[in-house]
């Protein structure tokens, strides 16, 4: 049997969380595309964020030591049958990627395995200067202070970074477009946006331009979707306790932006994108 | 951590990869016959990672060797004199790449040089009341002798991938080297006109200006570059960028520079720039990138011909007339 192996790369509060408990309790009990065919085995690390969800509040932060995975037997479709290792892991962890520079073995094999690549991106949570060119254009003739400054970089330059160290240590060719991993492109917390109808790839291409033709440039067209994802499809606190999440069931909430633009509720489209069921 | 490899273009004491892509450096055969160094060095690094051979700050030389092999490099040498604008062409360019914008109709692919253009743009962005934006201050004359290297990969439409290479160069290198050509100072300057597939040739046109009374030696100073460079710069893409364009040069220096540069550099072309006009700072590097894209193609031998007669016109290699 296909075992496909994915890795998730999300930062901190990106929902990877939520997205895990949330994509569990579809391909459970609300399944379309994707399917569990047995309940798995060891679910100690969606315990807390289903238990959460059910009651209609937020899950807590995932501590930055935490690694486990939640081994998922999926049918497909077609009646094909993959067993899905869905990994869960503090986000600092590839904060720390880019600040150190370095990539742990366990992080560089999973990257090495993997079939496709799936990013997280919480838009709302970057920090751009888009503005910086025309600001400067206002006054030409500002005088100049001499201690250097030492300012956060742009999110444009920190996620093109962090994807060409990934990139590096996971041995892609970057220069031709070889053999690479699938990627998807989640625009997390997409209900936080004002979008305009756009399509998620040019949201992205909106909110951080760099990353979005840097994307563009490595990937070659056919092995890279962007998705817009909202897996709780409003904001939930970690006091709240909404009650549709409690009466319908957190499997009925939330939804995903195809790349075509269509909303659509099966959370698992975009994983079934990244293993070729779809 | 106080080795250093014996391979001199291994850095991985320094923090980056193994230079031949061993994961673990101590396996390496460039680094068991290597010689302990005296320089101690601080970061903490764990034998099991992974690190990459790039450090994000400017390029040298070496890192240069990492780059040829994935395809065509083109180094473009930004020469003029000090505060003539050129760090600022160069944070312009960035900053509209950050913006999505294409660059010679080609799009960003990278870069291994993403910490110093953000130290760069730094300067612009407003995050301090204190500390207006500003573009950023002038470059250090270093004791080095190679110029940092900003480093940007793009791809244009048809898939060709080019690696380009930004000089970032303090002025005083070109004032020094259009004096006295082999002036040891100027090893930097001589090393980028030698190396560079293209260049800019800053004239900065504040300095040129009727009110400003250092016109004449900043005519001075542009006119020996120019002509000093004329020596060096063969059909190569070169263009002359009137930096600060918001300010009108006096006209008849204005003139002069040009016939100087119709004399010298005759290929040369003119570009305005203007920070006012950040498109301006995307054309300027336009300018040389167009032409700097595809190499030139190699001319056709031509085999003189020496005799009329079929029979002598066989000319082997020990044939002597």
């Amino acid at each position: 049997m296909h075992t496909p192996e994915i890795v998730l790369l999300g930062g901190p509060d990106s929902g990877k969380t939520h997205f895990a408990g949330q994509l569990y309790g579809r391909l459970k009990r609300n399944p379309s595309l994707l399917e569990l065919r047995d309940t798995p085995a060891d679910l100690s690390a969606l315990e807390e964020v289903l238990l959460c969800l059910e009651n209609g509040h937020a899950a807590g932060h995932t501590s930055a030591g935490t690694w486990t995975d939640v081994l998922l037997p999926l049918k497909d479709n077609r009646g094909n049958e993959l067993d899905l290792r869905w990994p869960d892991y503090g986000g600092e962890q590839l904060r720390t990627i880019f600040t150190e520079r370095q990539v742990t073995e366990t992080w560089r094999s999973e990257l090495r395995q993997a079939d496709g690549w799936l990013l997280l991106i919480r838009l709302n949570k970057e920090i751009t200067y888009p503005d910086a060119l025309t600001e400067l254009a206002k006054r030409p003739s500002a005088s100049n202070g001499a201690a250097a400054r030492a300012g956060e970089w742009d999110g444009n330059a920190r996620w093109v970074e962090l994807l060409q160290i990934l990139l590096h240590v996971a041995g892609v060719n970057t220069v031709s477009h070889g053999e690479q991993p699938r990627l998807a492109v989640l625009l997390s917390c997409y209900d936080e946006l004002t979008t305009d109808g756009l399509l998620p790839s040019q949201v992205l291409a909106e909110h951080l331009p760099l990353v979005s033709a840097f994307i563009d440039s490595i990937w070659k067209p056919s092995a890279v979707s962007i998705w817009g994802l909202s897996a709780l499809g409003c904001l939930l606190e970690q006091n709240s306790d909404n009650e549709n999440f409690i009466n319908q069931g957190p499997e009925y909430q939330g939804w995903v932006v195809s790349p075509d633009g269509q909303q659509d509720s099966d959370l698992s489209r975009p994983l079934a994108w990244l293993l070729g069921a779809e | 951590m106080s080795e250093r490899c014996s391979n001199p273009n291994c850095y991985v004491n320094a923090g980056e990869g193994c230079y031949l892509g061993e994961m673990d450096h101590r396996r390496c055969v460039s680094w068991s016959a290597s010689t302990p160094e005296t320089e101690p060095e601080a970061p903490s690094l764990s034998a099991t990672s992974v690190r990459v051979p790039w450090s994000g700050s400017a390029l040298g030389l070496t890192d240069m060797a990492n780059l040829s092999p994935r395809g065509r490099t083109i180094l473009i040498s930004v020469l003029g004199a000090h505060d003539a604008g050129k760090t600022t062409l160069l944070t312009g360019n960035y900053l509209q790449l950050l913006l999505g914008q294409s660059l010679a109709n080609a799009r960003f692919a990278g870069s291994r040089t993403l910490g110093a253009w953000e130290s760069l743009a730094a300067w612009t962005r407003f995050d301090d009341p204190a500390r207006s934006p500003t573009f950023p201050p002038h470059t250090p004359r270093g004791t080095s002798r190679v110029p940092g290297l900003l480093h940007l990969a793009l791809r244009n439409a048809k898939g060709d991938f080019r690696d380009v290479l930004l000089t970032d160069a303090p002025g005083e290198w070109f004032t020094r080297w259009a004096i006295k050509e082999d002036a040891p100072e100027s090893e930097g300057a001589r090393w980028m006109v030698r190396s560079a597939d293209a260049f800019l040739v800053f004239a900065d046109c504040n300095r040129l200006a009727s009110s400003n009374p250092q016109r004449g030696t900043a005519r001075n100073e542009l006119r020996q570059l120019l002509e000093r460079l004329s020596n060096h710069v063969g059909d190569r893409p070169t263009a002359l960028v009137w930096a600060k364009n918001d300010i009108e040069p006096n006209s008849e220096i204005l003139s002069s520079i040009q016939q100087t540069l119709k004399k010298q550099v005759p290929h040369a072309i003119e570009v305005n720039t203007s920070t006012s006009q950040p498109d301006s700072l995307t054309k300027a590097l336009e300018a040389v990138l167009f032409p700097a894209w595809s190499p030139q193609q190699a001319s056709r031998i031509v085999e003189p011909i020496l005799h009329h007669q079929p029979f002598s016109a066989f000319r082997g290699v020990h044939a002597h007339a």
